[in-house]
């Protein structure tokens, strides 16, 4: 995942990677999400916001698909 | 062929879950009614501790528990049933392995030889003890079929001689699976045993053999092994048991595991002695009700026969690698040996660029019970250069008819992922 700040808000964002329907689609919905977003309410996302961002049932065993991206988002954060 | 409705009827589980297809037994096997009525008798009937009571509750429960040691021991021909120890799985008796006998015999610029088809649990043991000790960690590879890359395909007086190359004098420890739990492969045990002792007399050998024991006649003695370790769960038994069969004499020589009840013989204020072995290495109450039901599952197993479960599940592999390969052509990619005397009941597959968790969560809305990921066999995935795989299995409670709902799944999965 690659973010490109202006100031304190998401410019661009931009995610590679392999991997399930739900991992990828949670990646794609959440860079849509996240633009014009300050590090401050990124930081608030949580896997709550995740799993009613994308709507459908999933199951325990497929809740940490839906979480990675949003992993890799903080942990990049970690680095601002 | 088994009788697959036979079977399962007796098997309580095809009652409460209409139309299942359960093709994950490499993972844990179903449970028949003669094992689940045998713990239930246990709880109901005479729940003591074993080897305390004086009353007759507790010495029947003492009876049946030792009594499932000694049938454990027929069953794999070992020598006495003094050598059969219980654990709670095959984690816990490579564990042991690993502190009471690893850390007893390996030290610094010694060797401790693996495959990289190993289970996490017969590999993360022994890579972390050779760490701490300094010891040499050396793995034997895989061709590209799926076969441990020793040279068996070449000419005979070639044959084994990748061994020669890793097993040294310095080799204390060989630890290998009997079949991988990934790629089906059923090993040379046997022959490695026999070169590898040959190269170094002293060497120790251990066999994982939690995916062989469950589905092939095992005998410990013709083996040549030093331990054989398993697990009751995936040989339709209760979970909480595990086996580690060893050598009386090493036995003896090794550390405890674990201290504190039952393991001790007497107790001073400066010092401890121990119980010979087994129960040197069962401190505790133990899973009493479980072992003792364990006995049911291979008496179960005995009357079917292990020829007959080998014949059944040799068959359904090949059908199902050949139905699958005739429905999906190239874009199936299955793993492992192609010659099915080689290969145990398991496929592990790719198929086309679909991720393995999207394939299996498919198929579990049809019914159809697999596994996803990398089978706690990450360094094999590695190698495989795949991230996770999907993977069928079979026992004696499937046929061909669970292939075809497997094929019909698969057929889905292609008409939704593509």
């Amino acid at each position: 995942m690659t973010v490109k700040f202006e100031k304190d808000k998401v410019k661009e964002i931009k995610f590679q990677g392999e991997g399930c329907v739900i991992s990828t689609a949670s990646a794609s919905m959440l860079t849509d999400y996240v633009k014009n977003k300050s590090k401050q309410e990124l930081k608030k996302l949580d896997s709550k916001f995740i799993i009613k961002m994308l709507g459908i049932d999933l199951g325990m065993n497929r809740i940490k698909c839906a979480v990675l991206p949003l992993e890799a988002l903080h942990k990049l954060l970690e680095k601002f | 062929m088994l009788n697959r409705n036979l079977i399962q009827k007796q098997f309580p589980i095809f009652q409460h879950q209409s139309n299942l297809v359960y093709l994950d037994s490499t993972a844990t096997s179903l449970k028949p009614k003669i094992v689940i009525d045998k713990i239930k008798e246990y709880y109901e009937e005479y729940s003591a501790n074993v080897f305390r009571g004086i009353y007759p509750m507790s010495e029947k429960a003492t009876i049946e528990f030792e009594e499932t040691r000694s049938i454990v021991s027929k069953f794999i021909n070992a020598n006495k049933s003094e050598e059969i120890i219980f654990t709670r799985n095959t984690t816990e008796s490579l564990n042991l392995l690993a502190y009471s006998l690893g850390r007893k015999i390996v030290e610094t610029d010694d060797e401790i030889v693996t495959t990289i088809m190993e289970h996490h649990s017969n590999f993360v043991p022994w890579q972390v003890l050779a760490s701490e000790v300094g010891a040499t960690f050396k793995i034997i590879d895989i061709d590209d079929e799926g076969y441990l890359d020793l040279g068996l395909e070449k000419v005979k007086n070639q044959k084994l001689k990748v061994l020669e190359q890793i097993i040294t004098k310095k080799t204390k420890i060989l630890t290998l699976t009997y079949v991988s739990n990934v790629l089906g492969t059923i090993n040379p045990v046997k022959e490695i045993i026999k070169e590898a002792k040959k190269i170094n007399p002293e060497i120790i050998v251990i066999v994982d053999a939690a995916q062989a024991v469950p589905h092939l006649k095992i005998d410990v003695q013709d083996l040549g092994a030093d331990f054989i370790v398993f697990s009751s769960h995936k040989m339709l038994g209760p979970t909480g048991v595990g086996v580690l069969w060893g050598k009386e004499k090493i036995l003896q020589e090794m550390y405890p595991f674990m201290y504190g009840g039952d393991m001790i013989d007497e107790v001073y204020i400066d010092r401890s002695t121990y119980k010979n072995p087994p129960h040197k290495f069962e401190a505790g109450t133990p899973a009493i009700g479980e072992t003792i039901a364990f006995k049911e599952a291979i008496n179960f197993l005995d009357k079917i026969g292990m020829g007959n479960i080998r014949e059944h599940e040799k068959k359904i592999t090949d059908f199902a690698i050949n139905r699958l390969i005739d429905t999906f052509g190239q874009s199936i990619k299955i793993y492992g040996p192609k010659n099915i005397e080689d290969r145990g009941g398991i496929i592990s597959f790719s198929f086309a660029k679909f991720h393995p968790h999207d394939i299996a969560q498919i198929l579990a809305d049809e019914g159809i019970c697999v596994r996803a990921g990398h089978h706690c066999a990450m360094p094999l995935h590695t190698c495989l250069n795949v991230p996770a795989t999907v993977r069928a299995s079979f026992y004696i409670y499937n046929d061909e008819r669970d292939v075809e709902k497997l094929v019909e799944g698969l057929k889905k999965v292609k008409e939704i992922l593509k």
